[in-house]
């Protein structure tokens, strides 16, 4: 498996579904523990992304040498960050990631579902995360935050209305809850930027997901096509034509290919039911990306003074435009 | 500042020898003229550009000046769009990291400049 896959429905023995890999430990919040289901190895990830994620593995695995054995809990005590980000575009392997280090620390996955957790009563969301927590503790495992922008964006500063206190208490809470916390929490976004610079802080590592160059796409493309698809295309040529392309498009665009060749009757997939459907997902990349460009600019206008206008323009400037 | 005569080059800027980021700059200056009012763009001034970090946000910043001869009065319109600091020239992260907003008007005259050749 590469990377990109969305997780929910996939497990790594076809003969077990998603639903036996969780098990329910809180039946008031509906915490479930969930057992990883990708391995480091199922990975498909640029060097420096890997490495970074080894990196931190390596700073997990040498902890007790580092806190205990040279004293950093007594010089660190506010600092044992337990926190790490992945962040960077969709379908770049971050969600597996996260499985993949919970499989290689040997520990259980928390995923937090945020519509469970949210609560229309003012308190009840914070005492949810506590519980969580608190579940992490009891049973070692790891806290997933995934789309975690959803929560840990910027604290309302200007706070007009009960549901503002309420987002930042809840906020606070968890800043709070991550201080103390010695469990491991993993985050994953695409939208780093949205994040609240608390939060920023308190995250021992920021891992960036790259989209796969060269050799990763020539990889990812490799993985996705099955052994058994009949096509006469060359993987290299695909991998150079694919560029900006993610795991995830790159997986679909192996599907998108199969079904044309199919519906047209082809006994081969051919290079242009790939291309077809590599062009399709990068029209519609880049028309996402003018929209989202638009969308994000914003225009304001205000009558201003002459001497203002010197001041940003220059007065001789000003004067050689009226005369 | 940059004068109304560069500023009619984004409009018609193609494909030219800039940057990435310049290029996109430059393609959202067109994009931007396009879009002002009708009162701005008649009476347009001159520009000035700047880019400013604020928290981990990093922005665009055009103030566009126009001057109305029947009101004689002046207009500042500013556009500003939000842009990847990991994409922002390095000599420019590095007078971000000094001060928060930094003066990239003179720098994109020249390239509005280079792409007018």
């Amino acid at each position: 498996m590469g990377i990109g896959s969305r997780i929910e429905s996939k497990t790594p023995n076809s003969n077990i579904t998603t639903e036996e890999t969780k098990q329910v430990i809180s039946k008031e919040l509906d915490v479930k523990l969930t057992q990883p289901i990708y391995q480091l190895s199922d990975l498909i990830l640029p060097v420096t992304t890997a490495s970074s994620i080894a990196d931190f593995l390596a700073y997990r695995k040498h902890e007790h040498l580092i806190f205990h054995n040279w004293g950093l809990t007594h010089t660190h005590k506010h600092q044992r960050q337990t926190a790490i980000n992945f962040y960077g575009a969709p379908g770049t392997g971050k969600t597996m990631a996260a499985h993949a280090i919970a499989h290689e620390l040997n520990q259980p996955l928390i995923m937090v579902d945020y519509a469970e957790l949210e609560s229309k009563y003012v308190g009840e969301t914070s005492k949810n995360i506590t519980q969580i927590f608190k579940q992490a503790k009891e049973h070692q495992a790891i806290i997933f935050f995934d789309e975690a922008d959803a929560i840990l964006s910027r604290r309302v500063t200007n706070m007009s209305h009960a549901t503002d206190v309420s987002v930042n208490q809840t906020r606070s809470v968890l800043l709070t809850l991550m201080n103390h916390h010695e469990g491991l929490i993993i985050f994953t976004t695409n939208f780093i930027e949205n994040y609240d610079p608390a939060f920023m802080r308190r995250i021992l590592a920021h891992i960036h997901f790259e989209l796969p160059d060269l050799e990763g796409r020539k990889k990812l493309w490799q993985q996705y096509m099955s052994p058994r698809l009949p096509h006469r295309t060359d993987v290299i040529l695909l991998a150079e034509v694919s560029n900006g392309l993610s795991g995830s498009d790159i997986a679909n665009c192996v599907l998108k290919a199969a079904m044309s060749a199919a519906r047209q009757h082809s006994s081969y997939v051919e290079q242009h039911h790939f291309q077809k459907a590599i062009d399709e997902v990068l029209h519609s990349k880049a028309a996402n990306t003018k929209k989202s460009s638009e969308t994000t600019t914003k225009i304001e206008q205000r009558i201003v003074s002459e001497d203002y206008v010197k001041t940003q323009l220059g007065s001789q400037t000003v004067e050689d435009l009226k005369a | 500042m940059i004068p109304l005569i560069l500023l009619g080059v984004a409009l018609g800027a193609g494909a030219i020898a800039l940057t990435v980021y310049w290029k996109e700059v430059v393609a959202w200056l067109k994009r931007v003229l396009e879009k002002l009012p009708d009162s701005v763009k008649q009476n347009l001034q001159g520009a000035t550009a700047f880019i400013q970090k604020l928290a981990n946000t990093v922005k665009n910043i055009m103030n566009y000046y126009s001057y109305n001869e029947k009101t004689e009065k002046w207009t500042e319109t500013t556009v500003t769009k939000e842009v990847s600091e990991n994409d922002v020239p390095k000599h420019i992260r590095e007078k971000m990291a000094k001060t928060s907003k930094v003066d990239i008007t003179d720098e994109l005259q020249e390239k509005l400049e280079l792409a007018s050749r």
